[in-house]
Order: structure tokens, then C-alpha cells, then sequence
């Protein structure tokens, strides 16, 4: 059996990916902290740029160093407390998932919490597992009824009703 | 003494009320159920929950989070013991002899162990919160921003360098937290950082978002996105679950030195009740005239670590009420839902709100009793859970994550940075990057910040100001004792490790 590319992505250079990745939000975040406006009265010793500059000069050394030792080292050790290994990954799984996601996002108000919500978990539940088509729908329809049901009508919490409403 | 116990009588007549009795059971037993889910935490189910909590009054929201969080320590074991899943990063080690004994058939004692461990614990950290707390207090008046400024710092560097993992990814992930932190308008000069003109991002990340879309997002990601279908290997359980004589001759020095061990580095900031039950693994396995039996199913594997995380948990409580200062992720979400309610967790707190924190203590107490009810006949009924199908698993997770994202601020806005920051999160744990260091972060950033500036400015930038008192200079000693000894303590391991290589093959040559 063939590793799968992510596997093997993952285990060599992944610290130099990460590392780099780190190193340029770094950097970005330090060119925004250096242009936050002076106070219009200055009192204080330190002033409200200082820390933040501090963070990131700390993080863009931090993520530098981790790149480079992954460069000469390979990986760093893993947390043993995370336990087993993650599954293997399917990206276009993942693809799919956060753009159904997205989609319930912006759902979410126009056609109301019950519709986008039993759409959502809908679509997700027969894209992952669409043998169970019976079960899916059920579920989909208590989960959307009884939440909504439990927030709106016992905590009070006001959900958006859409074209129910 | 006698005042403690007159408070804690007045904290039961709260916590004893019908209401608050309903509070703390449905917060132990979600804190079960998430304890059994793997992938779904205490913080996970916390932040989830914040949301909920708005509507109810501080005492009784306080009680049912707080359920949660000692409730999952209890549930957490279950799987390590039948699936060799750990529910909870603080169960990790219970995997080791538990899922062996398992195997044996002996599933019911462990986890009988387990469970009375873990109330024995529970109601012993309460004790010690209970004493501990109120003299930590009054020293604690005395703090000014100086000192606070360094015990945050301590947590800061106790959560990025005690790490179980790279102590440098963890040091990214603390420095992400609290760049994070900083967006918002800054409270002593009201100068907009990091907003870029959007209104939305002027009070800040909301933490329980970020809280949500870290821990909760990444998890439920992981899961859908595996390759092929998981099979869980359920262990039967067997026979009685109840302990034998042996059982409990064998279990009561793990579960004493287990709830000092755990009730100790418990309070210590940043490191919370996952280090505790790895430090009693290992002294049991030590103290043990048999250290072979440990890992082929040895009861003081499963005993020990389980009473030790459990007690971590009061601990963990000690420096949030007192100080204020949470450390790890699950207590900074208490924090944050304590500023939720106008309340502000420190030495001040026993003097203006001692009716909530004594109800809260004797909720506690409550709140192990039902666990141990719960627990001990029903562990069959919870291991069932664990056939929940994973994709309606995490859909409900990330159906109830957006939602929490919604009710927080009621905008679009909120929702659509927590996908964003859930991919964020998803990616870091794909590169091994801890999470609680940045949840900690998070909250710690701007009060530490503020409290740096402000004994700053009251010292007219004179840095002496963190070494002129005694206890901020203890502090600064301590902080660069964390810094400095776990790697001083690796490098003399891989000496000795090297010399002992070098011995090994000289006697190999003889």
C-alpha cells in the first residue's frame, strides 16, 4: 500500500509549511501594529503599539526558528497527550463540508434557523453517509425543530424565522 | 475554620434549592456525556453552552458549567477503558492499563476504580478549594498590577513550556493567542488596533467565538474528513463490575497520592488536570513493587491518574477564584462567563459575592455524589453513546458551534469568522499545534497587557517595579525557573541517556 500524498506531506517538512506560513501572518501582523494611530493625549508610559510589536517580533522569531530547525531536523516531536495519531485526511471531504458550511452561514438568516439548519445537517449527513437516507432525514428534522423549539420557547433566545416567519 | 463552615452550610441552603439541584445534575451530566464523546471536551461543551447560560442568573449557571467541567473527568475514563479512545486529553494515560484490564475482562472494575477515584478526589479538592481558597484571598489583596501582571505571565509560560508536545509550537500557538487578543479598541487609550475600519471587530474577538471555532471547529472537521469509515472496537463489560478485596487494597494508595498530587499542580497555573494524571501515572508505576504490571493491566495505572485529574479540577479552581487567573483553557472559559455575568473573580469576590462561591463549593460536593450515582450503575447506558454514527455526531457539533456563534452577538459576521478561524484552527492541529495555550492566550492577552501598562505608568516606567516587592519578585524567580529547568532538565536526561548508551555497548562487547 501506497502512503497517500497528505501523508507524506505531513510527515516530511510540515514544521517548514508551518513554520513559514506563521512567519508571514507574523510579519503582516507587525506592518498593521506598526501603523495603529498614535493616542490623542499621551499619559501612559507604554503605549497601545508597544505590546503588540512585542508579540510579534516574538512570534515571527518563534516561527522562523521552527521553520528552519524543520528544514535541518525534520519534524518536531509529537504531543504524546493528543493520543492516537489523526485519521488520514480526505481534503475534498473537508472542501465540501466547509463550503455546505458556509452555505447554512449565509442561509441562516434569510430562510430562518429551523430551514437552513435541517438543510444543513441534511446535506452533510447524506453527503457523509447517504446509505442511511431514512435515518438522516429524521434526524435532520428533530435536531432543526427541537433546538430551535428549545431556545426559542424555554430559553428565550431569539432565532431568526425566515420565510416561516 | 468555624466561618467556613457556617459559609458552607449557607452555600448548601443555595445549592440545595430544586433549581440549583436540576442545574448541577444537567451539568454533570453533560459533563458525562461529553466525557464519554471523543472529540467533544469540557470546553467544547462549555463554550457551546455560554450562549444558553446568558439567560440564567450567575449562581445557577455558574453550577451547571462548572458540572461540566468536573463531570467529563468522570466520563473521560469510560473510553479510555472500552475503545482505548480517550474522551479527554486528561485520560490519555488511563488507556494504558485500563483498556488492558478491559481486555482481561476485568472492563468493571476498572472502571469502578475509576469512578470512585474519582469522587474520592472530587470531594477532597473540594475540601482543599474550600480551605486553600479563602487564605489565598486575603494574601491576595495585597497584589498590585505588578503582580498580577507576572502570575499571568507565569501561566503564559507554565501552558507553553510544561507542554507534553513541541515546547516551540506551543510558543507559537500562546503568541497567536495573544495577537489575536489585541484586535479591538484598546481600554486605556481608546486608539482602534487591528479593527481595519470594520465596527464588528471594535470590541474585540468575542473569546467564546474563538473558543468554539479552535477547539470545537477542528475537531468535528477531523472527523468528517477521515478517509474510509472508523470502527470502534468496543471491549465488552463483563461479570461484576464491582472491586474485589484486592481491588481496593491496590486502589487506596493511588487514590490518596492521586488527590494530593493532582489537588497540587492543579492550582498551579497552566498546567492543569492532563499533566496531573501523567505525574501520578508515572509515581505509581514508581512506588510499585511491581512496575511490570503496569501497562498489562495493573489497577493503580487506572486508579491513580484518574483520582489525579479529577482533583486537578479543584485545584484548577483555586487561582480562578482568588486571583482571577485561569489556567487552562476549560477555566478560562469560567472566566470568561464570570465577566459575562459583571463579575469579576478575585480576592474581592469573597468579600462581595460569598453567597455565589460557597453555593458553588457545595454544589461541588453535590455535584460528586450524583456522579458517582450516575456513573457506577449506568457506565454500560454511556458506553452505548459511542455507537452514535459520526457524521450526525458533528454535524449536531457544528450545527450547535454556529449556533453559539449566532446567539453571542447576532450577526452574520461572527458566523462567517468562525468558519474562517475554524479553518485556522483545523490547520494548526493538522501541524500538531496545542490548543489550550492559545484559548489561554486569548483571555490572558489584554489583561495582561493592561496590567503591565498600568504598573508601568504608576512606576513612571521604572522596571524595578517587578522586583522591588517580595512576592513579584518570587514571582519573576519562579517564572524563569519554568523557563529555564525543563530544557536544563532534557539536556542532562540526553547526557545520561548518551552515557548509557556508551555503557550499554561496552558491557555488550565484554
Amino acid at each position: 500500500v501506497r502512503p497517500s500524498r497528505d501523508e507524506e506531506d505531513h510527515r516530511g517538512g510540515s514544521d517548514v509549511v508551518a513554520g513559514g506560513f506563521m512567519f508571514v501572518f507574523a510579519v503582516a501582523y507587525l506592518v498593521a501594529a506598526f501603523t495603529i494611530p498614535k493616542p490623542s493625549f499621551e499619559n501612559a508610559v507604554v503605549g497601545p503599539k508597544a505590546v503588540p510589536i512585542a508579540v510579534g517580533v516574538a512570534l515571527a522569531a518563534a516561527s522562523l526558528a521552527l521553520a528552519v530547525r524543520g528544514f535541518f531536523k525534520g519534524r518536531s516531536p509529537r504531543d504524546v497527550a493528543s493520543g492516537d495519531e489523526a485519521p488520514p485526511q480526505d481534503l475534498r471531504k473537508l472542501g465540501v463540508v466547509a463550503l455546505l458550511l458556509l452555505g447554512y452561514i449565509l442561509s441562516f438568516v434569510p430562510l430562518g434557523y429551523a430551514i437552513s439548519t435541517f438543510l444543513f445537517m441534511l446535506a452533510v449527513t447524506m453527503y457523509l453517509d447517504h446509505e442511511h437516507w431514512v435515518r438522516n432525514l429524521v434526524y435532520a428534522v428533530v435536531f432543526s425543530v427541537v433546538v430551535y423549539s428549545i431556545f426559542v420557547y424555554v430559553f428565550g433566545v431569539q432565532l431568526p424565522a425566515g420565510v416561516l416567519g | 475554620m468555624a466561618d467556613i463552615f457556617a459559609r458552607l452550610a449557607e452555600g448548601f441552603g443555595e445549592a440545595l434549592t430544586a433549581a440549583n439541584l436540576i442545574f448541577a445534575f444537567c451539568g454533570v451530566l453533560i459533563g458525562t456525556l461529553v466525557g464519554v464523546l471523543p472529540g467533544i471536551g469540557p470546553v467544547t461543551a462549555i463554550a457551546l453552552l455560554i450562549p444558553l447560560s446568558f439567560g440564567l442568573d450567575p449562581v445557577s449557571g455558574l453550577i451547571l458549567l462548572s458540572g461540566i467541567y468536573y463531570g467529563s473527568m468522570y466520563g473521560g475514563s469510560t473510553t479510555s477503558i472500552l475503545i482505548r479512545t480517550p474522551g479527554e486529553v486528561a485520560s490519555v494515560v488511563t488507556t494504558l492499563d485500563g483498556y488492558e484490564m478491559a481486555k482481561q475482562g476485568r472492563a468493571g472494575p476498572a472502571l469502578s476504580t475509576a469512578a470512585i477515584g474519582s469522587f474520592v478526589a472530587g470531594t477532597f479538592s473540594t475540601l482543599g478549594l474550600m480551605i486553600l481558597a479563602p487564605a489565598l484571598a486575603s494574601v491576595a489583596i495585597a497584589f498590585g498590577s505588578a503582580e498580577y501582571f507576572l502570575l499571568m505571565l507565569l501561566a503564559l509560560a507554565m501552558v507553553s513550556n510544561l507542554t507534553t508536545g513541541s515546547q516551540l509550537k506551543a510558543l507559537i500557538a500562546t503568541l497567536f493567542g495573544l495577537s489575536v487578543a489585541m484586535v479591538g479598541i484598546d481600554p486605556q487609550t481608546s486608539v482602534q488596533r487591528f479593527t481595519f475600519g470594520v465596527p464588528y471587530l471594535s470590541d474585540g474577538i468575542d473569546f467564546a467565538l474563538m473558543a468554539i471555532a479552535l477547539l470545537a471547529l477542528p475537531e468535528a472537521f477531523t472527523n468528517m474528513a477521515a478517509r474510509g469509515t472508523s470502527h470502534l472496537d468496543a471491549q465488552r463489560i463483563q461479570g461484576s463490575i464491582w472491586m474485589t478485596r484486592e481491588d481496593w487494597r491496590r486502589s487506596a494508595g493511588p487514590y490518596w497520592r492521586g488527590s494530593i498530587l493532582g489537588f497540587l499542580i492543579g492550582v498551579l497555573p497552566g498546567i492543569g488536570p492532563s499533566l496531573a494524571s501523567f505525574l501520578s501515572y508515572g509515581l505509581e508505576k514508581r512506588l510499585s513493587k511491581h512496575p511490570e504490571r503496569f501497562g498489562r493491566g495493573a489497577i493503580e495505572g487506572v486508579a491513580g491518574p484518574e483520582t489525579a485529574n479529577n482533583a486537578g479540577v479543584g485545584g484548577a479552581m483555586v487561582p480562578l477564584f482568588t486571583l482571577g487567573i485561569p489556567g487552562s483553557a476549560t477555566t478560562a472559559l469560567l472566566l470568561f462567563v464570570f465577566m459575562m455575568y459583571g463579575l469579576q473573580p478575585g480576592p474581592q469576590l469573597f468579600d462581595t459575592n460569598p453567597e455565589l462561591i460557597w453555593a458553588i463549593i457545595a454544589s461541588m460536593y453535590i455535584g460528586n455524589v450524583m456522579l458517582l450515582v450516575l456513573n457506577l450503575p449506568l457506565v454500560g447506558l454511556f458506553a452505548q453513546l459511542l455507537k452514535t454514527p459520526p457524521a450526525m455526531l458533528y454535524s449536531g457539533v457544528i450545527a450547535f458551534s454556529v449556533l453559539g456563534a449566532y446567539a453571542l452577538n447576532f450577526n452574520v459576521f461572527d458566523m462567517l469568522m468562525l468558519l474562517g478561524f475554524g479553518l485556522v484552527g483545523y490547520l494548526m492541529q493538522r501541524y500538531d499545534f496545542p490548543m489550550a495555550p492559545a484559548v489561554l492566550a486569548l483571555v490572558l492577552g489584554v489583561l495582561a497587557e493592561q496590567h503591565l501598562r498600568r504598573a508601568l505608568s504608576v512606576s513612571n516606567g521604572d522596571l524595578m517595579t517587578f522586583v522591588e516587592r517580595p512576592i513579584s519578585l518570587a514571582l519573576l524567580v519562579f517564572i524563569l525557573l519554568v523557563l529555564v529547568l525543563p530544557p536544563a532538565v532534557r539536556l542532562l536526561r540526553a547526557r545520561q541517556a548518551g552515557r548509557h548508551r556508551v555503557g550499554t555497548q561496552a558491557g555488550g562487547q565484554q
